[in-house]
């Protein structure tokens, strides 16, 4: 039973949800940080490692080419900076390796993602996404939902 | 300070509870003891404890299994340390007993359990 944290930082903040594989869902939430700022952030998810003592990380992969993916670039280097010293293996993976992990289960967009997420959690039932229209926001309990498809695609791959 | 995680609050989040709920069945005024409880900023007292196993259904030591394996570790050491001691000793039929008795609980400390889910 190994204890996964998967962080999911975008444009709020963070979301992250630490997992016992295979299916317990131990904690998971929304980290909101106005303005948004990477050393808060960074402060958070060092607590985070501090307190839940994970064995592994998983974070997103940096892109680049927004101000944003710059940004969050810089914070998973500092996460990837943090489990070296901290002794605690972090794996990161890209937008493209949960898609294609999920397209196993049937589902490649993140609404689909998030509930077949739900499926498998239903304690996040009350979470659940609404359809995005092109004039909405993106979900506020997305990065959730975001972390958790993390923490399932790192399981898929090194299982 | 007492900082460690426990399985309070994942018990509370999968029975879709608010904190206040807990505070409310634990007979608390308010609900800022319950959000102590479950940051591992404070350690709840046996009642509370008996509230939480009689809610959820679940054992007491499943919400701190991480301390429980913790103090596992040690009760193994201690018990085999006074093991020795007791060993050492002249023996009778009583010191017997308590030896028999320490084997025991040596042998299932060293077993593993199987993990709840």
């Amino acid at each position: 039973m190994s204890l996964i944290l998967a962080l999911y930082p975008n444009s709020r903040g963070l979301g992250f949800a630490c997992v016992e594989m295979p299916s317990r869902l131990v904690e998971f939430g929304i980290v909101t940080v106005r303005p948004v700022n990477n050393e808060r952030i960074r402060g958070r998810i060092e607590k985070f490692i501090g307190f839940f003592k994970p064995e592994i990380v998983v974070i997103r992969d940096s892109e680049t080419g927004t101000p944003r993916d710059r940004r969050i670039a810089l914070l998973i280097e500092d996460v990837k900076k943090l489990g070296q010293a901290t002794g605690v293996p972090v794996y990161s993976y890209s937008r493209q390796q949960v898609k294609d992990v999920f397209e196993v289960f049937g589902e490649k967009t993140k609404y689909g993602i998030a509930h077949k997420i739900i499926k498998w959690f239903p304690e996040l039932e009350d979470h659940a996404p609404r359809i995005r229209r092109p004039w909405m926001d993106e979900d506020y309990y997305m990065g959730i939902f975001d972390a958790l498809a993390l923490a399932i695609t790192h399981a898929y791959l090194t299982e | 300070m007492y900082i460690q995680h426990n399985y309070l609050r994942m018990h509370r989040k999968r029975a879709r509870l608010a904190q206040s709920d807990i505070a409310h069945v634990a007979a608390l005024s308010d609900h800022s003891n319950v959000s102590r409880w479950e940051n591992g900023t404070r350690e709840p007292n046996i009642e509370s404890l008996i509230v939480y196993h009689l809610l959820f259904d679940v054992p007491i030591e499943s919400m701190f299994e991480r301390q429980k394996q913790e103090l596992k570790l040690s009760v193994y050491r201690r018990v085999l340390g006074r093991l020795e001691t007791l060993r050492k000793m002249p023996q009778d039929r009583k010191l017997g007993f308590r030896i028999r008795f320490l084997e025991t609980a040596l042998a299932r400390l060293a077993n593993p359990e199987p993990q709840a889910l």
